[in-house]
């Protein structure tokens, strides 16, 4: 290595340190991020960089197609715009005064101290939760009474012997909770489904559930659902099962042999691009196809689909070393991004910037956006793509300059703590 | 319920590790916290895979190049570089040099960036920085020696080659 090598390599030992510390619960953030998006889970891991080389000079160029989080511009136009430039913007009201019936504002610990997760609405008094995520050995599920602040406990989750493993990806429907858990401790080829009733009692084993072959690997149980006194599921890798609540066979769900469920009894193929834009009724059989052109990147709910219109195009790079040996490379422009109802109707486009692109829309219609407030703090807002309206979450960055994002699912709940109090949003009750 | 056994402690273990690789990738707290954060969301994801298979800290940073050059990190960077002013003034060294290094190396595209780091902090040999990054060794060649290039020129006393034009 010649003096600037060394140099460089030194120097960059000693900035690594000015890196920031790793914040408290990071695990337990990551396991909870993990849940909350494993419907995401397959997508994202695909979702790595592929490059594609063009030119004589050999210039490595990303031509990611992804739908994953594309750029949104400002305005509605087919013309390319550059950067968002903030201005302070103008801060919208709390959620409180916006939408106060969405918002139940409940202590961050169950009134014993223990921390808990927030699962799921079991109605829209109750909320599901768990605790024992963090640190504790021993989980348990509580129905959470919003309006009285009572905890109720339902169950306690039996753990694999021998396994740190948790029950994740839980789901209740008509008065019963369901999850999965390894069978075997340090073995991941066999999965139980687990049930209890929501009013109470001692968890049993539903189903055992292959998780693959000696050729084939099908990933692990997602999407899980309760329908009546069923159990449907599918693999991450496509297919949709159904068993019986009071045990027996699981049985293919006929035509979604490779599907995802969006929403039951909505399925369709979960791909990268364009997910969800092909969906079926395993039910009727009812297709509902969106409308998607060519040069769209979608990402579809049941009614709806957000997704931005791209131009592949090759921009002249500027060097500022000579020899300069590239010359060209191909750039992934956002037109537009847009959200509309997956008939092609109504579309209005998403406002700039939203946080994650449109493909992080809650209950198919809220976006959340970071805005700048007078002093250049960020601030985490809520918009409504039906109505116009928008709400500021009350989220800041922390004091090393972190803010916390909650995550969108299709359904109605969202949740974040701000100091000691929890944020239970039930987006359902905005009109 | 998932196959997480070793998680917790990998994370309690190597997240400082991979804050401070993400540090020098990104050139700043903010995206190293999210890069970071985004990682391990991934290495979670497919931890019973990871743990069996691989070295979980080297399918970590990997994950960690990989997302750093894609067009996902590229996008989310260019938000959030729209976004607020608070990151402004956090990068001081105390010497001038040092100053002005961390300002050359900010201001390369990303992809030469990455080079570096993974050759100069990360210790990579040429053919395994192709290999992370999917790109030919000779790219790696030529963007190392262009990102180098840049730092020399600019960290160089003559006034004629500071501060080329961009």
């Amino acid at each position: 290595m010649n003096d600037l090598e060394n140099e460089l390599s030194r120097f960059l030992v000693d900035a690594a340190e000015r890196a920031p510390r790793v914040p408290a619960g990071l695990s337990a953030t990551v396991k909870a991020r993990h849940r909350r998006r494993r419907a995401r889970s397959a997508a994202l891991l695909a979702a790595v960089a592929v490059v594609v080389v063009i030119g004589g000079a050999g210039v490595a160029v990303n031509a990611v197609r992804t739908s994953v989080a594309p750029q949104p511009v400002a305005n509605a136009t087919d013309k390319p715009t550059g950067r968002a430039k903030p201005p302070a913007d103008v801060i919208p009201p709390s959620i409180e005064k916006v939408w106060p019936q969405a918002v139940h504002k409940i202590p961050a610990t169950l009134p014993d101290g223990r921390d808990y997760y927030p699962e799921l609405l079991l109605d829209d008094r109750t909320l599901l939760v768990i605790t024992g995520i963090t640190g504790g050995k021993r989980r348990f599920l509580w129905s959470y009474d919003l309006h009285s602040g009572k905890p109720t406990r339902i169950a306690e989750i039996p753990l694999t012997k021998g396994s740190q493993s948790f029950a994740d990806d839980i789901a209740a429907g008509d008065g019963n909770i369901v999850w999965w858990a390894f069978k075997e401790a340090g073995k991941n080829q066999v999965a139980q489904i687990w049930t209890v009733p929501v009013r109470g009692g001692t968890p049993r084993p539903v189903s055992d559930v292959p998780m693959g072959n000696a050729t084939k690997q099908l990933g692990q149980i997602t999407d899980l659902t309760v329908v009546g006194k069923n159990v449907i599921f599918a693999y991450e890798k496509g297919g949709v099962y159904r068993v019986p609540l009071s045990g027996g066979q699981m049985q293919p769900v006929k035509g979604a042999e490779r599907q995802r469920i969006l929403q039951w009894p909505w399925v369709g193929a979960h791909r990268v691009e364009n997910g969800f834009a092909e969906l079926f009724n395993a039910e009727t059989g009812e297709r509902r196809d969106a409308v998607v052109a060519a040069d769209e990147e979608v990402r579809c709910g049941v009614i709806r689909c957000a997704g931005v219109k791209v131009r592949y195009e090759k921009v002249k790079v500027t060097c500022t070393v000579k020899p300069c040996t590239d010359k060209v490379k191909q750039k992934r422009v956002i037109l537009r991004s847009f959200v509309r109802n997956r008939d092609g109707s109504g579309e209005r486009p998403l406002p700039d910037p939203t946080l994650y692109g449109p493909t992080d829309l809650a209950l198919e219609r809220f976006f959340k956006q970071i805005l700048h407030g007078p002093r250049g703090e960020s601030v985490m807002a809520l918009y409504d793509v039906e109505t116009g309206r928008m709400a500021d979450l009350g989220l800041r960055p922390d004091a090393k300059g972190l803010i916390s994002i909650p995550q969108s699912q299709l359904d109605a709940l969202m949740t974040y703590s701000i100091g000691d109090k929890m944020y239970v949003l039930d987006l359902s009750t905005i009109e | 319920m998932d196959d997480e056994p070793g998680f917790d402690r990998f994370v309690a273990e190597q997240a400082d590790a991979l804050l401070r690789y993400g540090y020098v990738l990104t050139g700043n707290p903010h995206d190293a916290a999210d890069l970071v954060q985004e990682t391990l969301l991934r290495v979670r994801g497919a931890w019973s895979k990871v743990r069996r298979k691989d070295n979980p800290n080297s399918y970590a940073r990997i994950t960690m190049a990989r997302l750093h050059i894609s067009i996902w990190r590229r996008h989310r960077r260019e938000h959030l570089t729209g976004d607020p002013p608070d990151r402004v003034g956090h990068e001081v060294f105390p010497l001038e040099k040092q100053q002005r290094l961390w300002e050359e190396l900010s201001a390369l595209p990303r992809r030469q960036r990455a080079v570096l780091v993974l050759r100069y902090y990360e210790q990579l040999t040429d053919a395994e920085i192709a290999k992370v990054l999917g790109i030919s060794p000779g790219t790696v060649r030529s963007q190392a020696s262009r990102g180098l290039d840049k730092l020399r020129s600019s960290l160089s006393p003559s006034p004629a080659t500071h501060g080329s034009p961009r």
